[in-house]
């Protein structure tokens, strides 16, 4: 054997043989979905071998930050249009029909969303665990929000950030298998101030665990019509993680208790995380009626955006509502 | 090998280079292709295990001693993991091969990563040097790769 170091890596292999190419393909190809696909896709220049090796990846994860790390500033459009096209390909070349994970995350907000969409659809359906969209690209219609998530039985981990729906009046996440879900900044592209009104999400998703909704609260989507909500579509009444609510929205002046109590509120909700609390009389209803209603909550989180003086104020309010459930921490920040 | 009649079960592996380890039966059964064939019923407690040497068992069987214990935490868990990965390449190459037919998932993940973690961004010319891959394009076929995925080579690192 020979022994004659040169690189450290090459030290630490220590030898000449390629043992990388050599191991079964489904072994390359589980180790390339442990890199992000761009890196994975970089290995098709390696040898002949490894040309279409990294077709057998099942995690898909696409960021075009890695742009600004060597910023082109002048030709960004240009390296928008590149990674869209990278994204593309990589999905119409992809072999497997396993997707386990799919993530994107990209600030390119030209309409290219028809032919992913479709494509994403066409990959992943029936095999995607956990899906995290990060992006600034406009999707299309309802259909498509229905499309992507309904046809796929196994996801579990859906988290949506920056999704500019167009003309979508409902977001739709219908998905049997799902227990964490995330939305955070997505917004409806919609033209008029009625449409935005009435824009609503409904949740199918009966297995529920986890949900992290951190957005404008649309269509009179209230803090209690997401309770309700979770009654109408969850059918186990499930939910026993966390509910972020951010309901600091401007047009919903007023707030009115549904009319019966969802059942996750009184037997499952456990945990409640109240960002961006501003004390307004709605909003302090709400928390009432939380407090009030949540049999077994443990903990309810509120951040407080007030003034000092007001604060004190609402502190003792707060404070001194009843609770529903004994053991109930408030902890208020 | 006797075997023993203490309260734990133990197992007797044999190794393709015929050493035999003995080990307690739930420290085994982490490995699902060891389980199947204790469940399946081999008569003999000896599991033959032709496609792992002795070398590389002693090391599986560290990490399985380890994992089996749960009082370990989720975070020092993490911390023998990412240890027990700083190993040559080639021992890895031969962990990966071990896990994937002992069926071990996560040593086979934390295996995978390590490999993935070494390659990140890294160059194709660096890849080829440290993996000792040899390039068989001839410079038109690879400059037309590298022009089909143009975006997967932009932004490398320095070798």
């Amino acid at each position: 054997m020979s022994k004659q170091p040169k690189l450290f890596e090459e030290m630490k292999l220590g030898e000449t043989e390629d043992r990388f190419s050599n191991l079964p393909n489904c072994l390359i190809g589980h180790i390339l979905s442990f890199l992000p696909t761009k890196y994975a896709v970089r290995t098709s220049v390696l040898s002949t071998k490894w040309k279409k090796m990294w077709t057998l990846i099942s995690n898909l994860d696409f960021d075009d930050q890695q742009l600004t790390l060597h910023p082109p500033t002048n030709n960004s459009d240009q390296c928008k249009a590149s990674f869209m096209k990278f994204v593309y390909r990589v999905l119409l070349l992809l072999e497997t029909s396993n997707v386990n994970k799919f993530r994107i995350r990209s600030c390119a907000n030209f309409d290219v969303s028809y032919d992913v969409n479709s494509r994403v659809s066409a990959s992943l359906s029936r095999s995607v665990r956990e899906i995290d969209l990060y992006l600034y690209i406009p999707l299309k219609g309802f259909d498509s929000s229905k499309r992507l998530f309904s046809g796929c039985p196994k996801l579990e981990d859906l988290a949506l950030r920056g999704c500019q729906w167009q003309n979508m009046s409902v977001l739709d996440i219908s998905a049997p298998a799902l227990n964490r879900l995330t939305i955070i900044d997505c917004e409806t592209n919609t033209t008029s101030y009625t449409e935005f009104y009435e824009y609503r999400i409904e949740l199918n998703t009966p297995s529920l665990l986890y949900l992290n909704y951190v957005d404008y609260v649309v269509g009179g989507y209230a803090m209690g019509k997401i309770a309700n909500v979770h009654t109408l579509h969850l059918s186990n009444e499930s939910i026993q993680g966390l509910l972020h609510c951010d309901h600091s929205q401007e047009f919903v002046d007023d707030w009115v208790p549904p009319n019966c109590v969802p059942s996750c509120l009184v037997f499952h909700l456990k945990i409640v995380d109240i960002r961006e609390f501003e004390g307004h009389e709605y909003e302090q209803k709400k928390v009432k009626y939380f407090l009030c209603n949540a049999k077994v909550l443990k903990t309810l989180c509120i951040r407080l955006l007030m003034a000092k003086e007001e604060r004190l104020e609402v502190r003792r309010k707060l404070l001194k509502m009843s609770r529903g459930s004994r053991s109930c921490k408030v902890v208020l920040s | 090998m006797a075997t023993t009649t203490t309260e734990t079960k133990m197992l007797t592996l044999c190794t393709s280079d015929k050493q035999q380890f003995q080990i307690e039966e739930t420290i085994a059964l982490q490995a699902v292709t060891i389980r199947n064939m204790v469940e399946d019923e081999c008569a003999s407690n000896v599991i033959p295990l032709p496609n792992v040497n002795s070398k590389i068992m002693i090391q599986i069987i560290e990490y399985l001693k380890k994992h089996v214990d749960s009082s370990v935490s989720k975070e020092d868990m993490e911390k023998f993991d990412s240890a027990f990965v700083e190993k040559k390449l080639s021992e890895i190459f031969d962990i990966i091969l071990a896990a994937n037919y002992l069926n071990i998932k996560n040593l086979l993940d934390i295996c995978c990563q390590r490999v993935a973690d070494v390659m990140k961004n890294k160059s194709p010319e660096w890849v080829r040097r440290t993996f000792n891959i040899v390039n068989d394009f001839t410079a038109e076929e690879e400059a037309k790769i590298r022009k089909e995925h143009e975006w997967a080579f932009e932004g490398v690192d320095e070798d």
